[in-house]
């Protein structure tokens, strides 16, 4: 790596600001989003007009911060660090109103852990749900609280609101909202439609937890997200042209007498959105010029002149050189994110859109290497600054602050199928290094890839970058066209979030839903209904049959995919009521706008508006722990008769106490899936593809397949803390296996567990996290060594492996970091999918990364 | 129908990356003619099965006690003791103990399921221009079982090489060099009493069959792999020692160097033989980057595992 020594003092400097600053909630966007949908009421505007002239008014009075340290100007708030609030979407209202305060956390507290009670004293009777309350604090579960500190003191993950803001949020913004938001609207119609219902509802309604996670359980085996997003804008043509010209192209189309009422309407939000770009960007200059008038320092003066200077010119008209390029994908990257926050914009193919400007001004001799370099890790440390959400204080527990889920792609093909890696790919990846940033770099493989760019790779990972992952093009486009995309568009693929992936611009609205295997498996050994550790859910599944009723392994595998068959359905429902709700609710107009298709279809992508229309269901909960449990019930009860499914669902009821015996002989089981096996691999394979197939079968009402994806996010933390023992010897309480990695890994080293999972048909999937955690030794200092490690790599992508996001730290450093977090601030992995600060992580997390196999080599 | 051949082998890793070229598994067969004070892998020394006890995994829940047929078992200062005379290996022990505290090392295997096995990682052998290596211990102490197993791998078209201490007899170079594509051969010291001392044998036997793989099949079937151990042969006479030996031999190319290290002191505590562990030291990173110096100075290119 060049210039080796070259950090900049300012980027470090950045990035110590975020880590060390509290973030504060931003109450500007609720503020006039609702001041303006207040005034629009009746007034004749669609829908998707009122939303955007909301959005504008937003844009026309926050007041963007703006930082000496900055180079690259535009914030998202008035805060250094801070977070809007998606106030008509909702997805944290119930957080806000709840936890900001310490009175209305108190009453919440009590009301929720009465209904709690009464609803298992009535539905179990106090003797089961004793029993029960036993079962779980023997295995270590923790009953889901809130605890009693407010949002601003608690430990892990604190927000601060300003007093002011905090009351206007609390008496006027957030009642008007309660029942009028996207997330409000969505549960009800998931009530109305049968989709949330029954006992599942009563039971989730009496959970102490606000439900504001942005995940509804439909049932113990199926979940929906209820945000909508999950895109890569288009963002080579504002660079291109600039917004006045998009403007004009606008209103060409406008002017065509023939178009629908609805067109028009489509159309001029779109007028509107880039307008109020145009409003955001003279905001921003009237801040900065504010700031040169009132200031002293003449070097942080000419720094804000440079500033003015480039937005004088961007994103109005067509960027010149790599600063002004840099600029302008930012301030549309700032107020789409704005403009529905928290929803993993992915970054997109970062060395591909900067490239024509980084050659110019090389040419030109205007920049150099280091200079372009820093500029790329303030867009990675700012864009860092925008993933952080306001959680819960039961979650906050589970996740950390920065969120590497949005994705930067780097290297893969070009359109026309050659190497796509330039000399930006590298620069890149080493402001990935520097900026230590926890943004999630992905590396496009391909067959062409240079070898120059997998020697760079493994020496970042060898000095443990942990922030990036690998993705194979081969898979990934055969996926991509699998599911209707041309040749040209696959290879034109960029990472969204962690793992997913998109052509940028060319799909919208991509939401997901899930299945939970372990609940699903749980919910046939058990004829339909349920059991976590606080307390059994009646009536959730189908009635598949009694244990006993099965006579072999083909009669419960079959049961069980009956229940997933039903979970998928319910999944798929509950997805296409909620895709109606925004479609019908909340349109995004600054998405489209930025999805060039839309001009063609004249729809917002919440209607079908861009070219490809898929969208998510994600295996979670997790694939490992679900085959393992079904090859032990095939092989330990039906095949060996070493014991029956009955005594093997009360040694699981049990946490397998008092069943030492039947929990030595699942453990010392071999085969089990992750080691490489060919036989369990390729029943992996078999229950695998059939959840894809199920899967693609259904469609969105936007007329597009529904995806299968493998990842997990956190939530194989979270699950795991409710979840009852599993047949594979998972103990109560513990996390599951994360993404699509493997869990019972006996020594069969990394080459084992490469080959379990490439052995899946990967190419019908959209989104897959591996974690695989090494020490450094793996990959060794010597050339040779390295050599051996890209091999690995380049095989296990032959196999037919899709990602792999290698974790670089040693048990021991993890635990020198818990035990002094403050030496280890910049110590990144990789949880489900995305990157995190691993000392931000709550202590539950932390103890899962450990957990994981490490493979080192001596 | 041709019998299967048995051996007792005590691991198997994968992705070894320090053990010859490219990806490799290492198969691990157990039982060694030599007794060297800094070895590596306790486990591999005695030929027989043998049972670990790791006594902070150990609850002392007496199941192993009340399991054992021979009596063999009991509870002393609070670790399980186990009576050698009266055990009979047969393992009840390791399967009913809840905590694996108790391990087997040694496992019964035949040549056909150890290529099997190692057979799954060819792809990565392929891309990685590796193999299998068979290590051990000593794979020579049984070398019929070795015979077998590198043929039953060079069937499947893999790369075999063994890791030997040298301390074989003369006769089965050849036969064995049908079947192994390369030797990593142990050179530890030049010196006959200083060997014997730290190995328990006189290097005599184990000079002459380096010296005749070299002359029969040329540089390009063997590797010499030098344990560095400090203060036993890291001085700058030994290793002087050491590169007129290789020279004499006519050995030019690559050599690999191996430094001490202690990570096997865990290893003689679940064996019952902490005693038997000695700590050699660390290395001093100047004395081994002037070892490499000295090796490269005179011709040799060097693989260090560090």
């Amino acid at each position: 790596m060049e210039n080796q020594h070259c950090y900049s003092k300012r980027i470090e400097n950045l990035r110590f600001r975020y880590l060390n600053s509290i973030s504060h909630i931003s109450i500007e966007r609720a503020r006039y989003f609702t001041e303006k949908w207040l005034e629009t009421e009746n007034k004749g505007f669609s829908t998707q007009e009122r939303v955007a002239l909301c959005m504008k008014n937003v844009l026309a009075h926050l007041s963007p911060y703006v930082d000496p340290d900055e180079r690259i100007a535009g914030n998202w708030t008035e805060y250094f660090l801070g977070i809007p609030i998606d106030i008509e979407r909702g997805l944290f209202n119930d957080i806000f109103a709840i936890e900001l305060k310490k009175s209305t956390l108190f009453f919440s507290q009590i009301k929720s852990n009465l209904k709690f009670l009464l609803y298992f004293i009535r539905n179990q009777g106090i003797i089961k749900f004793i029993h029960n309350i036993r079962i779980s604090l023997k295995a270590g579960a923790a009953a889901p609280v809130l605890g009693m500190k407010t949002m601003d003191k608690r430990k892990v993950n604190p927000f601060k609101i300003d007093a002011k803001d905090k009351k206007i949020l609390l008496k006027k913004i957030l009642p008007y909202w309660k029942d009028r938001s996207v997330c409000a609207a969505i549960l009800k119609n998931l009530t109305l439609e049968n989709a949330f219902a029954g006992d599942i509802k009563i039971f989730l309604d009496s959970m102490p937890t606000s439900s504001s996670s942005g995940i509804v359980l439909l049932s113990p085996g199926s979940a929906i997200g209820l945000w909508q997003g999950h895109i890569v804008l288009d963002s080579s043509t504002v660079l291109e042209k600039g917004i006045l010209a998009m403007i004009a192209e606008v209103k060409k189309e406008l002017s065509n007498e023939k178009l629908q009422k609805q067109e028009r309407e489509f159309l001029h939000s779109l007028d509107i959105a880039y307008e109020g770009i145009l409003t955001y960007t003279q905001k921003l200059s009237s801040t900065i010029e504010e700031k040169i008038k009132n200031e002293t320092d003449e070097e942080k003066k000419n720094n804000y002149i440079k500033m003015l200077k480039a937005l004088n010119r961007v994103p109005a008209y067509p960027a010149r050189t790599l600063y002004e390029a840099i600029q302008s994908y930012w301030i549309i990257k700032t107020v789409v994110e704005l403009s529905i926050p928290f929803n993993a914009h992915g970054l997109g193919r970062l060395d591909q859109i900067f490239y024509p400007y980084y050659k110019h001004d090389s040419e030109q001799n205007s920049i150099n290497r280091v200079e372009a370099r820093e500029l790329f890790e303030e867009l990675l440390l700012k864009s860092m600054s925008h993933n952080i959400r306001p959680y819960s204080n039961y979650l906050s527990d589970f996740i950390h602050r920065f969120d590497g889920s949005e994705g930067v792609t780097l290297g893969g093909l070009t359109r026309h199928g050659e190497d796509a890696t330039n000399d930006l790919t590298y620069i890149i990846l080493e402001a990935a290094y520097y900026s230590k940033t926890v943004i999630n770099v992905v590396v496009r493989i391909h067959q062409k890839s240079p070898e120059k760019l997998y020697e760079l790779i493994s020496h970042l990972y060898y000095n443990k970058i942990s922030n990036i992952s690998v993705m194979n093009d081969e898979i990934c486009m055969k996926s991509l066209m699998n599911y209707g995309h041309t040749e040209e568009d696959a290879r034109d693929y960029s990472a969204i979030s962690c793992a997913d992936f998109c052509t940028a611009g060319k799909a919208g609205a991509q939401g997901a839903s899930s299945l939970l295997l372990c609940n699903l498996l749980d919910t046939t050994l058990r004829n339909g209904n349920s059991s976590t550790l606080i307390g059994n859910i009646s009536h959730v599944g189908l009635e598949t049959g009694e244990p006993e009723s099965f006579h072999d392994f083909q009669s419960f595998l079959a049961a069980f995919k009956l229940q997933a068959t039903y979970a998928l359905k319910l999944a798929a429902k509950a997805a296409i009521i909620r895709d109606n709700i925004y479609a019908g609710q909340l349109p995004a107009p600054f998405i489209s706008a930025f999805t060039p298709q839309t001009l063609k279809t004249k729809k917002d992508v919440t209607c079908g508006g861009a070219c490809y229309n898929t969208e998510y269901i994600l295996l979670m909960n997790s694939i490992a722990n679900l085959v393992d449990s079904l090859y032990v019930i095939k092989n330990l009860v039906y095949e060996k008769q070493c014991f029956s499914l009955s005594e093997l669902i009360k040694a699981v009821d049990n946490n397998f106490t008092g069943y030492d015996d039947i929990y030595k002989q699942i453990k010392n089981l071999e085969g089990k899936w992750g080691n490489g096996d060919p036989v369990i691999d390729q029943f992996a394979r078999e229950i695998s593809s059939f959840l894809f197939d199920e899967i693609s079968t259904f469609k969105n009402t936007r007329n597009g397949r529904f995806v299968p994806g493998i990842v997990s996010m956190t939530t194989h933390t979270i699950a795991g803390r409710l979840g009852t023992a599993t047949p594979d010897g998972r103990k109560a309480a513990k996390p599951y296996a994360a993404g699509c990695s493997p869990y019972n890994v006996e020594k069969c080293g990394p080459t084992g567990v490469l080959r379990s999972v490439a052995a899946l048909d990967m190419q019908y999937i959209q989104n897959c996290s591996v974690n695989i955690r090494i020490h450094p030794s793996a990959i060794g200092e010597s050339p040779v060594a390295r050599k051996k490690w890209i091999s690995l790599l380049r095989t296990y992508f032959k196999l037919g492996g899709i990602q792999l996001q290698p974790t670089v730290a040693s048990s021991d450093e993890l635990r020198c970091a818990q035990q002094e977090p403050e030496k280890y601030r910049d110590l990144i992995v990789k949880v489900g999918g995305y990157s995190v600060y691993f000392t931000e992580l709550g202590k539950e997390l932390q103890d899962e990364i450990i957990s994981r196999t490490e493979y080192a080599s001596l | 129908m041709v019998a299967v051949m048995e051996g007792i082998i005590f691991d198997i890793q994968y992705y070894s990356i320090y053990d010859g070229p490219g990806i490799r598994t290492c198969v691990y067969f157990k039982g060694c003619p030599l007794k060297c004070s800094w070895c590596h892998n306790p486990e591999s020394q005695n030929p027989d099965y043998e049972i670990a006890y790791s006594i902070n995994r150990c609850k002392q829940c007496r199941q192993c006690i009340d399991h054992c047929d021979n009596n063999a078992i009991s509870l002393l200062k609070n670790r399980i003791q186990r009576d050698i005379k009266r055990c009979r290996m047969c393992g009840k022990c390791v399967d009913c103990c809840p905590e694996n505290a108790l391990e087997r090392i040694g496992k019964c295997i035949s040549s056909d399921m150890i290529a099997e096995i190692v057979s799954r990682d060819c792809a990565f052998y392929k891309d990685s221009g590796g193999g299998v290596t068979i290590s051990g211990g000593e794979p020579t102490a049984q070398v019929e079982f070795l015979k077998d197993t590198l043929k039953e791998i060079k069937n499947r078209d893999i790369h075999t090489a063994i890791e030997t201490c040298g301390w074989f007899c003369r006769e089965i170079i050849h036969d064995l060099s049908k079947v192994t594509d390369l030797f990593l051969f142990d050179i530890k010291h030049m010196n006959r009493e200083k060997h014997k001392q730290g190995t328990g044998v006189y290097p005599d036997t184990i000079l002459e069959n380096f010296k005749e793989i070299v002359s029969e099949y040329g540089n390009g079937k063997i590797i010499p792999r030098i344990p560095l151990i400090p203060g036993f042969n890291t001085y700058s006479e030994s290793i002087n020692e050491i590169m007129a030996f290789l020279s004499e031999a006519g050995y030019s190319g690559i050599i690999h160097l191996m430094p001490y290290n202690r990570i096997s002191l865990s290893k003689y505590g679940k064996l019952g033989k902490s005693d038997q562990f000695k700590d050699m030291g660390i290395q001093n990173e100047d004395e081994l980057n002037m070892i490499i110096k000295k090796f490269e100075d005179n011709g040799f290119s060097v693989l260090c595992n560090r």
